[in-house]
């Protein structure tokens, strides 16, 4: 059975005063997907997501919900639930009157208003606070009641902007799992906007990377992870190393990339020639460091400046001299073993298996510029 | 810095709760924990924002308890970050200087050298409402240690960031402090960000400090079972002890059974076992092998650096194990049927918490 | 998927079990989905706040061009009304500044202290605006010129006569509870992160207050400073009570009325409304660009201006001055009025013979007219509030709807009543009390919308967008999120609008030639027009201030109950 498109964006643009919020945007997503939109703050995100609730009309193209164009449909008509990062839960209203507020809104009778508030809420466990009035409630309780409004009335389509931004840290890691575990179970297709790449990657099947209103990539987030489209992605999702450098030599499994006077990295083969200017790059998790240098291929000796923990990982900084500051994350376990912190300062070897070592053209700006390093 | 005894009540919420702590010059310390636990009013009373009901305080060798904060000489960074919007940039980081009445030249070259250092490059007519993120964050950190501080206090600097912008800032935050020779007390509700750029971590819940200990003291071996879940995730698992040696622990989990160093518990004490993701060993399950500790693979999820699973135990408990992304060849796959083992060492064992386990654990 | 809804999601069945009021609820709601409802609805408010409260008081003069021309020819006469037009202004600048400075550490004080004294002191700044300006100014007509008030406390002088310090000091009392509440109102929604950012950087609180705080709050102080300056140009009831011979603008206007000369009035009413109106708009537009001085820095001074001590005497010559100037030539009027109850007055009041009887037909009058122009407002300004705060017709209009929206109180009412008097006055179906009617909700109108503006701006917008995704068309999101959501700024934008009626003196004695208002029978009793004894005149106005007390309770009890 082919997936029908629950939200089909055709070429939609916006713009406000002389600024393109967003710009050309094609997007389809199925029945029942779980989508994040993923991008840095002021990339459009907010923008989609109100363009998709029908808050704001599209300067250019359609919005298509089911094969149908809703783009002059009024936000209330098209049954596409907007939950905003702050959650706007009616202050003035119990936890069981801002859940029964959509379907009373939509003429269902009082009775079965609250029936099916009642529901939703045993559904996200807090039946318990069905009285209580929303500034009662601690961060991730708000956050369940918001969602819990927004199911109530049964919406195939639910647009969550940031719903974990306002939580901790491990609040949102608790949170995201239990909320794709709501979203399956109804049935529902989401729209999830985000700025936490760790975030999208966890919880959606299929994610969008939007930057300056424009979608970069879009596809299931093993494929953005594993295979880029460009250096902005590749640290965008997930961080990676970059070293600017000339392909040198080119066969049929590897290719050779000088990055430095006389040291030139091996990675997979790709599309470019010999003599382009490119950027190589290599995840930080499949970069490791030895303490000795062995015949392998891409090992380069370097200083090991500062070591962090990061938790499931030891996150060491490497200074390669000229090339560049390279990052390494190791399992903790294995540091340890080699107790990487007490070799701070010393010499150490750097390496990444030329399978995990992809290429990029290199961009037109300046690379620092194009990643958008702070 | 020292902070002895204290407390402070707001109403009828009791924000601390006779807190005391030590910090050592040049000291970079992160003092985390859920909201509301009390690491703001904490930080809001040393800097003296906020008055406290009862205890005292010492910066360096002076007792500053009651005095204004003005008069503590210290560097205050804000989660809303609030550059003056009426003032440039420059002006705002040349606040400091400049209310203390230093004579203009020098401190215009002053601001340059600390605008320099923090690697931020504004126009002299360049507004606060013009700047990025990161950039008004590094601002605000400019116009801190424009200051002169002796203490520079951080509160959640980094909140109003988007996450990648975060988790890159706070590498430099921790490298202009050390640069410039700093103590620094950060607070915070992200423990990734504490655990990566401290020297030192202090854990508060309820208002009270909960452990303190280096970041790798405290994520291998905490003390306390909510510092284990706070830190990072963590497998729990309801256990009793069946045998307990000098060395090595037997006990019983969900009817299977478990070894694990550790001692000094007694026959038939309940315990919490604690056992982080990365520590779980998957391997096929083998027939002829025991019929404990198998499970099968509900889920199999890539989070980018990091491969999660969930494998459901056959007898009922749920285990998530993370391995790094090394690909997913060779990787168990959903369906499949898989023994788990635990690293040495890697489990750590917790006497039954006096308040109940949810209470321990919970989050918020 | 969805259950038992149609394409849109709503319901299909026929909600059982809903009342009648329920129905015509729901058929209201979706019919305000449709477009042309929503426009109809506006229309009518601008229609209304076009035709009532704007046009005819500030187009309305340019009728009388012909009279006004007339006074070119009586030069003495004109330079009598041009020095009372610059009095007007002068003492109107001048007591503005005077107020700022004295009432700012005040309102600071209120919000920011922690003093036990705090809440009375709140409450005791209200005060003025419970006594009806009328009272006020037969208050300070015997406090600061009788013989029982300041002269019976420091000596025969002390004592003033009728003339300019008198208004000096009337305006200076009426003004000053306005800038509290207005710098109260900023100082509570300041972020006070600000002034403690910059004493973490070593400011001493006087300096974090000087380059930080107050810059910050220049919108606010230029609002308070124009409401002020507002009111001491338009007030006319009080301030003829204590001019003596002295004139400002209403003063003049009002003689000149009484005398019957109609050029004069005309003339001075014109000046007025161009000159405030000029002025309003100028500071609206040159105030934001004026800058506080804050690049230097005084360490020395301003860390001695910051101690306890310093702080502590600034709080007590401003708690003085609070007293002395405002609270107790407030209060005054009191005195007479229990004078009335001990000597029999009280006894005639109430049988309503003699002047009485006209005294309780003009309080029926003011509280009547009072009400409908109240009714009027709201009714007509709830859409506009909601057209500028939300920028439904876009931003350009809404911008300019909020000037014109302010424009009827920067205007003095005497002139605006005046104005109205003219434009209507070809209109023979309209009789003297629709006039007055109509002249008071032109007055009030912008009390209740500002009220409304503040209320549903404040409303964030995400609590609409999202009630809408959920289904709510636009009348159920003003019934069940806008009204409940700013129904204490509603009641208060009401009660506003509803004393400032009962209070106003200006249009009512610039319009009415046979019906007269409460205040303005108070004065002439105190005038001596209408000869009545001083207990009188004290009860008469202690039942206006009981009366004005009452209606300021049931709003402080309706939104504690909110």
């Amino acid at each position: 059975m082919t997936p029908m498109p629950a939200v089909r964006l055709a070429d939609v643009s916006k713009s406000f005063a002389r600024v393109k919020a967003v710009d050309h945007v094609s997007l389809q997503i199925n029945n029942g997907e779980y989508v994040c939109i993923l991008g840095p703050t002021g990339s459009g995100k907010t923008t989609l997501l109100r363009l998709i609730a029908g808050l704001t009309s599209p300067t250019d193209g359609n919005v298509e919900f089911d094969n149908r164009v809703v783009t002059g449909i009024r936000a209330e008509d098209r049954n596409a639930v907007y939950v905003p990062q702050q959650y706007a839960l009616f202050p003035h209203m119990t936890v069981r009157e801002n859940v029964a507020f959509g379907p009373l809104a939509r003429g269902f009778s009082r009775e079965e208003s609250l029936r099916l508030a009642d529901e939703m809420l045993s559904l996200v466990r807090l039946a318990h606070r069905a009285g209580s009035l929303p500034h009662e409630l601690s961060g991730g309780m708000q956050q369940r009641v918001a969602l819990a409004r927004g199911l109530a009335g049964r919406s195939p389509l639910l647009l969550l902007d940031e719903p974990l931004g306002a939580l901790d840290a491990r609040l949102r890691v608790m949170l995201r799992y239990e909320l794709r575990k709501l979203a399956k179970e109804l049935a529902v297709t989401v729209v999830h906007v985000t700025h936490d790449q760790q975030e999208a990657m966890s919880i959606a099947d299929r994610i969008a990377v939007l930057r300056d209103g424009r979608i970069e990539q879009f596809g299931r987030s093993s494929e953005i992870y594993t295979a880029p489209d460009s250096p902005f992605l590749a640290n965008f999702v997930g961080g990676a190393n970059f070293l600017e450098g000339t392909v040198v030599q080119k066969g049929p499994e590897r290719m050779l990339v000088e990055v430095a006077e006389g040291f030139s990295l091996a990675a997979r083969t790709s599309d470019y020639q010999v003599g382009e200017a490119v950027v190589a790059s290599f995840r930080q998790e499949r970069t490791s460091v030895l303490t000795s240098a062995n015949l392998e291929e891409n090992v380069v000796p370097g200083r090991l400046v500062s070591t962090s923990l990061l938790g499931v990982f030891l996150r060491c900084s490497i200074d390669l001299g000229r090339p560049a500051t390279v990052v390494a994350k190791v399992p903790l376990r294995e540091a340890l073993d080699q107790r990487l912190p007490d070799l701070i300062g010393e010499l150490v070897y750097v390496h990444a298996g030329p399978d995990s070592v992809c290429v990029f053209k290199r961009p037109r700006r300046a690379l620092a510029v194009e990643l958008e390093a702070i | 810095m020292r902070v002895i005894g204290l407390s402070k009540g707001f109403r009828d919420v009791l924000a601390l709760q006779d807190v005391s702590l030590d910090m050592n010059d040049g000291e970079y310390v992160s003092i985390i924990g859920p909201s509301g636990c009390g690491k703001s009013t904490l930080l809001k009373c040393i800097a003296g924002i906020i008055k406290q009901d009862s205890g005292e305080i010492f910066i360096g060798d002076r007792e500053v308890t009651s005095l204004p904060p003005e008069d503590r000489q210290l560097g205050y960074m804000f989660q809303e970050i609030a550059l003056f919007p009426h003032m440039s940039v420059l002006q705002n980081v040349g606040y400091g200087p400049r209310v203390r009445g230093k004579d203009r030249r020098s401190s215009r070259e002053f601001v340059g050298q600390i605008m320099e250092m923090a690697r931020l490059a504004v126009g002299s007519e360049t507004y606060p409402d013009e700047l990025s993120g990161g950039a008004s964050q590094k601002a605000a950190l400019a116009r801190a240690i424009a200051a002169e501080p002796e203490l520079m206090l951080l509160d959640e600097p980094l909140g109003a960031l988007d996450a990648h912008v975060r988790a890159a800032l706070r590498y430099e935050l921790r490298r202009l402090v050390k640069e410039l020779q700093l103590t620094a007390i950060h607070v915070t509700h992200d423990q990734e960000e504490a655990m990566s750029i401290s020297d030192r971590l202090v854990i508060m819940k309820a208002g009270r400090i909960v452990e303190v200990g280096t970041p790798l003291e405290l994520y291998l071996t905490p003390k306390r079972l909510f510092t284990a879940n706070f830190l990072g995730e963590a497998n729990f698992f309801q256990a009793t002890v069946k045998d307990c040696t000098a060395y090595q622990v037997t006990a019983s989990v969900n009817g299977w059974t478990l070894n694990f160093a550790g001692s000094g518990y007694a026959s038939g004490e309940r315990v919490v076992l604690a056992a982080r993701p990365e520590s779980v060993i998957l391997t096929p399950a083998d027939r002829q092998a025991s019929q404990e500790w198998i499970g099968t693979v509900r889920d199999r999820m890539l989070l980018g650096d990091c491969i999660r699973m969930e494998i459901g135990m056959n007898n009922n408990l749920t285990v998530i194990a993370q391995t790094p992304n090394r690909g997913l060849l060779g990787m168990v796959d959903r369906g499949e049927t898989v023994r788990i083992d635990f690293s040495v060492g890697s489990i750590l064992s917790y006497r039954w918490p006096a308040e109940g386990l949810d209470a321990e654990l919970a989050l918020e | 998927m969805p259950v038992r809804s149609n394409e849109n999601g709503r319901s299909k069945d026929a909600p059982a079990g809903l009342s009648m009021i329920g129905r015509i609820l729901l058929s209201l709601d979706s019919v305000s989905g449709s477009k042309s409802m929503r426009v109809a609805a506006y229309t009518f408010g601008i229609l209304f706040f076009l035709t009532i409260v704007f046009v005819p008081p500030v187009f309305g003069i340019l009728l009388g061009w012909p009279k006004i021309l007339e006074m070119l020819a009586y030069p003495d006469l004109m330079a009598r009304a041009w020095s009372a037009i610059a009095a007007s202004f002068a003492i109107a600048v001048t007591v503005s500044l005077i107020d700022l400075a004295a009432a700012l550490p005040l309102a600071w004080f209120i919000v920011r202290s922690r003093s036990a004294w705090v809440s009375t002191i709140d409450t005791l700044a209200n005060i003025p605006f419970i006594v009806p300006t009328v009272a006020l100014g037969y208050s300070v007509l015997t406090f600061w010129g009788g013989p029982k008030g300041i002269g019976s406390l420091f000596g025969p002088q002390f004592v003033f006569s009728p003339g300019w310090q008198m208004i000096v000091l009337l305006h200076f009392a009426f003004s000053y509870p306005v800038i509290v509440r207005v710098m109260v109102g900023a100082l509570q929604s300041y972020k006070e992160v600000y002034e403690t950012a910059a004493r973490t950087l070593g400011a001493p609180a006087f300096t974090a207050a000087r380059t930080v705080s107050l810059p910050l709050l220049k919108p606010s102080v230029v609002a308070a400073f124009l409401l002020a300056f507002a009111r001491s140009l338009s007030e006319t009831g009080a301030t003829v009570m204590v001019a003596g011979v002295f004139e400002n603008g209403p003063v003049f206007i009002r003689n000149a009325r009484v005398a019957g000369q109609e050029s004069p009035l005309m003339f001075v009413s014109f000046v007025l409304i161009i000159a405030s109106s000029l002025v309003f708009i100028g500071i609206r537009m040159f105030a934001p660009r004026t800058r506080f001085p804050i690049s230097t820095v005084w360490p020395t001074i301003e860390r001695r201006l910051s101690s306890s001590r310093a702080i502590w005497s600034r709080n007590l010559v401003v708690f003085l001055v609070f007293v002395f100037f405002v609270i107790v030539p407030s209060l005054f009027v009191v005195l007479p009025g229990i004078d009335a109850v001990t000597d029999g007055t009280l006894q005639l009041a109430v049988s309503g013979s003699d002047i009485w009887s006209n005294y309780w037909q003009a309080v029926g009058l003011s509280y009547l007219i009072a009400l409908l122009a109240t009714c009027l407002n709201v009714l007509t300004g709830l859409p506009v509030s909601i057209l500028i705060a939300r920028a439904r017709a876009g931003r350009l209009v809404a911008g300019i709807l909020d000037t014109l929206v302010n424009i009827p109180i920067v205007v003095p009412s005497i002139a605006l009543g005046v104005s109205i008097g003219i434009f209507w006055g070809g209109v023979t179906y309209i009789s003297e009390f629709w006039l007055l009617v109509f002249a008071h909700a032109s007055i009030t109108y912008t009390y209740f919308v500002r009220s409304m503006i503040a209320a549903v701006e404040s409303i964030p917008t995400e609590l609409e967008d999202v009630a809408r995704t959920l289904g709510a068309r636009p009348l159920t999101v003003f019934r069940r999120l806008t009204i409940p959501l700013s129904k204490y700024s509603l009641l208060a934008g009401a009660i506003m609008a509803f004393t400032r009626s009962v209070d106003e003196t200006g249009a009512t004695l610039a319009v009415a030639k046979k019906l007269t208002t409460a205040p303005v029978l108070m004065v002439d009793w105190v005038r001596g027009t209408i000869p009545a004894s001083s207990s009188a005149i004290g009860l008469g106005l202690g039942i206006l201030v009981l009366t004005s007390f009452v209606s300021l309770l049931v709003l402080t009890i309706a939104t504690r109950k909110m």
